[in-house]
């Protein structure tokens, strides 16, 4: 068996447990509510099927790994940190860490250019979102 | 009347809200997050100190200029401003990434402003004609439109129509979280409060397309590129303004889109974002080089922004004659109109017909002259995808971010945004399209509501019932035709190709 096939067969086993647990939870609602869900959830795993019987036939999608995930998923976790920041220390800081963190990160020299950005970008949104549009930031 | 309506236009107030309104509109609609409904909303408390005339074309000049604004981030940076742009962010970016930025929003702004013009042009024409089709949809009608729309999953689908058609499920089933719509039972919101107004769509549509795209850039940055670019491509290329010849080829793809966007823009509910993907499937099917739809496809980007914005003026005429708002902005327009003391209806028409006439003419103008500020600033803001990916990754999450805070002040749409990016993301890994969620879940709550009205209309009979309406019939007909019609073009493409040697043979 292909990494590919395997992928897309891993996928497909994924979506049949997202697709069970969706229809567990039409179970406990009126007959009139899960109606359209319950269509909606057969053709899906229609399809489902398809594509798992399809992946045995042909390779399909790109192969994933590990080594290009990193980077993205790290990134990811980043956003993830920088929503928990604005929560508790507002948007501006917590903007101003996350752009400053990233910027680092990729290796964007020189320094002033960092902060140029940075402030430029603050006083660009403080003048529309919080002055014009009064959002509470 | 109407030489009355053109002098109250002239006025400096009216003109000065005008112009104020499309730079503004522009403005708005290119951030994202922030739609046309929003930016009309937050106006509409500064027009209370202006005359009726000039605070409803300042109005209706934010909200055509804020629907091209949108496209403007979805051809540079892969992040549609509003969710009628998402069609356009396919081919646009496309071409960005092959160095014809400049061309690409050449081709936004020339459709958008013929789009624009044509709704308005039809708003003060053929108005009251018009809408008086629309008072003939019941919910079947609307059911059999909303099915319509997800016909179209087909040509989005990309590589795999399976994986496609799979995409467009997740998103109708998606759209179903939330209370029902019917009996106000909750369905899959799992006790969390948040849910029960289902989920929100302008957050989910960033984190698919903005903060999907961010963490594919990283990917590049790490791999060693570092602009939106193409390797190999040195710079912006190519012209803003299309040559004659492509002009041609697009010009069709203009006029039939504003069509099909004035149309829908009538239908009550169905707004820009539904416009702009028919129209978009429509030019495929009849493109000559439907391959080269999601790969920067100029026809593409024509008939996604002529509908989007033909949307606009084809909104205001049900709104105008009959009361009844075409999209979520012409709903909010309405409580503008009220605000201001007018009625729609035929007193609108003939009692406060100048004024009617010069919100109509303001509508003209702005689109007119939105293209012109457009064409203007292209050669500015296209500088954009010569920016490194390294600062523009960072700048991108904080507009996103912001983007989606905005809308309800609320920080459950920036987890609906995140949670959006990362399937977004795995998504277009393992080769699912993200449009057809976006579809889905606009079209799913519209298909399900009318559904199940016509169970209850139809007493039983549903097949009795639709053969009752001509119109519902109509609808299903063009439904199949648009399911059946690329096997059909294939097929007859195909014997065009086996029978043009042959005669080339003969001669």
């Amino acid at each position: 068996m292909s990494p590919l096939t395997k992928q897309d067969l891993t996928v497909g086993v994924v979506i049949y447990t997202v697709l069970i647990w969706f229809f567990v939870q039409t179970q406990s609602m009126l007959s009139d509510s899960s109606l359209f869900p319950r269509l909606i959830i057969g053709i899906f795993a229609i399809l489902n099927t398809f594509m798992i019987i399809r992946a045995f036939k042909e390779k399909g999608s790109a192969k994933l790994s590990i080594q290009e995930l990193k980077m993205p998923l790290l990134i990811f976790l980043g956003i993830v940190v920088y929503v928990i920041m604005f929560r508790f220390i507002g948007y501006f800081i917590s903007t101003a860490i996350m752009m400053l963190g990233m910027m680092i990160l990729f290796k964007v020299k020189p320094f002033y250019k960092i902060v140029a950005v940075i402030l430029g970008y603050c006083m660009f949104v403080y003048v529309l979102f919080v002055m014009q549009l009064n959002v509470i930031l | 009347m109407i030489v009355q309506a053109i002098q109250l236009f002239f006025t400096p107030e009216v003109l000065i809200a005008c112009i104020i309104g499309v730079i503004g509109g522009i403005t708005v609609g290119a951030l994202p997050g922030l739609s046309a409904s929003m930016a009309v909303a937050l106006l509409i408390p500064i027009t209370f100190k202006m005359s009726p005339a000039a605070g409803l074309v300042l109005l209706v000049s934010v909200y055509t200029a804020a629907i091209y604004g949108g496209s403007i981030t979805a051809v540079l940076i892969h992040t549609p401003g509003t969710p009628s742009s998402a069609a356009t962010a396919l081919d646009g970016y496309e071409m960005t990434k092959k160095g014809k930025g400049l061309k690409a929003i050449g081709i936004v702004t020339i459709a958008s402003m013929l789009g624009g013009t044509f709704s308005a042009l039809a708003l003060l024409f053929i108005a009251p004609k018009l809408a008086q089709i629309s008072l003939k949809f019941t919910s079947l009608e609307y059911f059999f439109i909303a099915v319509f729309g997800l016909t179209i999953i087909g040509s989005l689908a990309g590589k795999s129509m399976v994986k496609g058609l799979m995409s467009g499920m997740f998103g109708l089933l998606v759209g179903c979280i939330g209370l029902d719509i019917m009996n106000g039972t909750p369905r899959f919101t799992m006790g969390i409060i948040n849910l029960e107004s289902g989920i929100s769509l302008v957050p989910a549509m960033i984190g698919m397309f903005s903060i999907s795209q961010v963490l594919i850039s990283v990917e590049e940055i790490r791999k060693g590129k570092t602009r939106i670019l193409d390797e190999g491509v040195s710079g912006l290329q190519g012209k803003m303004i299309p040559t004659k010849a492509e002009f041609l080829k697009i010009f069709p793809t203009i006029l039939r889109s504003s069509v099909i966007g004035t149309i829908v823009g009538i239908l009550p509910g169905a707004g820009s974002d539904i416009g702009s993907w028919v129209s978009y499937n429509n030019a495929k099917q009849f493109s000559r080089t439907p391959e080269e739809f999601g790969n920067g496809s100029m026809e593409g980007i024509a008939a996604a922004e002529a509908a989007n914005n033909a949307v606009t003026g084809g909104a205001l005429i049900p709104l105008l004659t009959l009361g009844i708002p075409g999209s979520g902005v012409t709903a909010i327009m309405l409580g503008g109109l009220m605000i201001k003391g007018l009625v729609p209806g035929h007193k609108l028409f003939t009692e406060s017909g100048n004024i009617t006439y010069a919100i109509i003419i303001g509508f003209l103008v702005a689109n007119i002259l939105m293209g012109i500020i457009g064409l203007l600033i292209a050669k500015q803001v296209v500088k954009v995808s010569v920016v490194p990916m390294t600062i523009l990754c960072p700048i991108i999450i904080g507009l996103s971010t912001v983007g989606a805070y905005a809308i309800n002040n609320s920080i459950f749409d920036i987890y609906i945004m995140i949670v959006g990016g990362i399937i977004g993301y795995f998504m277009r890994k393992i080769g699912f399209a993200t449009a057809p969620i976006i579809l889905g879940l606009i079209l799913g709550p519209l298909a399900e509501q009318n559904f199940r009205q016509s169970l209850v209309l139809s007493r039983g009979n549903m097949f009795g019932y639709f053969l009752s309406r001509p119109i519902s019939i109509f609808l299903a007909v063009l439904v199949i035709i648009s399911l059946f019609s690329p096997i059909i073009m294939k097929t007859f493409s195909k014997n065009t190709t086996e029978s043009t040697p042959a005669d080339t043979a003969k001669i």
